[in-house]
């Protein structure tokens, strides 16, 4: 049976765009290893809307599996993890 | 997704208010006169007297002539209620409180403090210069952008000839601020 990946949280609220983005590409790119092997999975938590568009976008043309969904609590979690096959 | 507004949506709006406030004023869009008048405002109360010395809050920026049979109005950087005023402040308003609103009515609203400081302090140092460089140019991208370059200003041109490399370092700058180390 294969393992459930870990998760990592990247609490990125108060962060307006560029520097959602950028904060979240460097976490992209220090685990993508982790990431494309399916061993790890990557939960974003944002309140800026912008970053909601701008996240999915660069991480699905990294070749990213990534979910959006917006929290009772009014901010966006974004879960990245390694593309289905 | 909710609240998103499609780009060119949002272009078309802009384009149809920026055109009306011209044909009905005359003078397009702007924002950061306001910041100085409200500045002048504040010294008004502490020094009036070197309020009434400098030319900058003296200088008539704008005249219009009022709409269905009105008569003139003239506005400028002084502190006084004027034409400036009535142009600059209901856009002010409307972009603060329309951006709150639309954080409301889905459910985004709240406080939040803890900001990385070297973003913090970024923001602030930007605010600085992007002052600054409004009264060198003078106007704001509202102004040049939305105002100057639909008509071909040579001032405007000017302004996006120097907004575009200034641009690109901001952008290199803000990275190095942004995925310092010390960011949290």
């Amino acid at each position: 049976m294969i393992p459930p990946p870990e998760e990592s949280i990247l609490d990125i609220r108060g962060q307006v765009c560029p520097s959602s983005l950028l904060t979240t590409l460097r976490a992209l790119n220090q685990h993508a290893a982790s990431l494309r092997r399916g061993d790890l999975r990557l939960r974003i938590l944002t309140d800026s809307r912008d970053a909601v568009s701008t996240i999915p976008a660069a991480a699905e043309n990294m070749g990213f599996l990534v979910g959006v969904e917006k929290l009772p609590a009014g901010h966006y979690e974004v879960v990245i993890s390694h593309a289905a096959d | 997704m909710a609240g998103y507004l499609q780009p060119w949506k949002a272009a078309v709006v802009l384009a149809l208010l920026g055109a009306a406030t011209a044909a009905v004023s005359g003078v397009p869009f702007g924002v950061t006169t306001s910041y100085l008048k409200w500045m002048a405002g504040v010294e008004q109360g502490l020094s009036p007297a070197h309020v009434a010395s400098l030319p900058i809050y003296g200088t008539e920026l704008v005249q219009m002539t009022l709409p269905f049979g009105g008569g003139l109005l003239t506005g400028g950087a002084g502190p006084a209620l004027d034409a400036v005023a009535l142009m600059q402040y209901p856009l002010i308003g409307g972009i603060v409180f329309g951006a709150a609103l639309s954080s409301y009515l889905l459910g985004e609203w709240c406080w939040y403090g803890r900001v990385p400081c070297r973003q913090l302090a970024a923001a602030f140092a930007g605010g600085i210069l992007m002052a600054f460089g409004s009264r060198l140019s003078p106007g704001c991208n509202v102004w040049h952008l939305w105002g100057g370059l639909p008509v071909f200003a040579l001032q405007s041109l000017l302004f996006i000839a120097g907004l575009l490399p200034g641009a690109w370092l901001g952008s290199r700058l803000i990275a190095r601020i942004v995925l310092s180390k010390e960011t949290p």
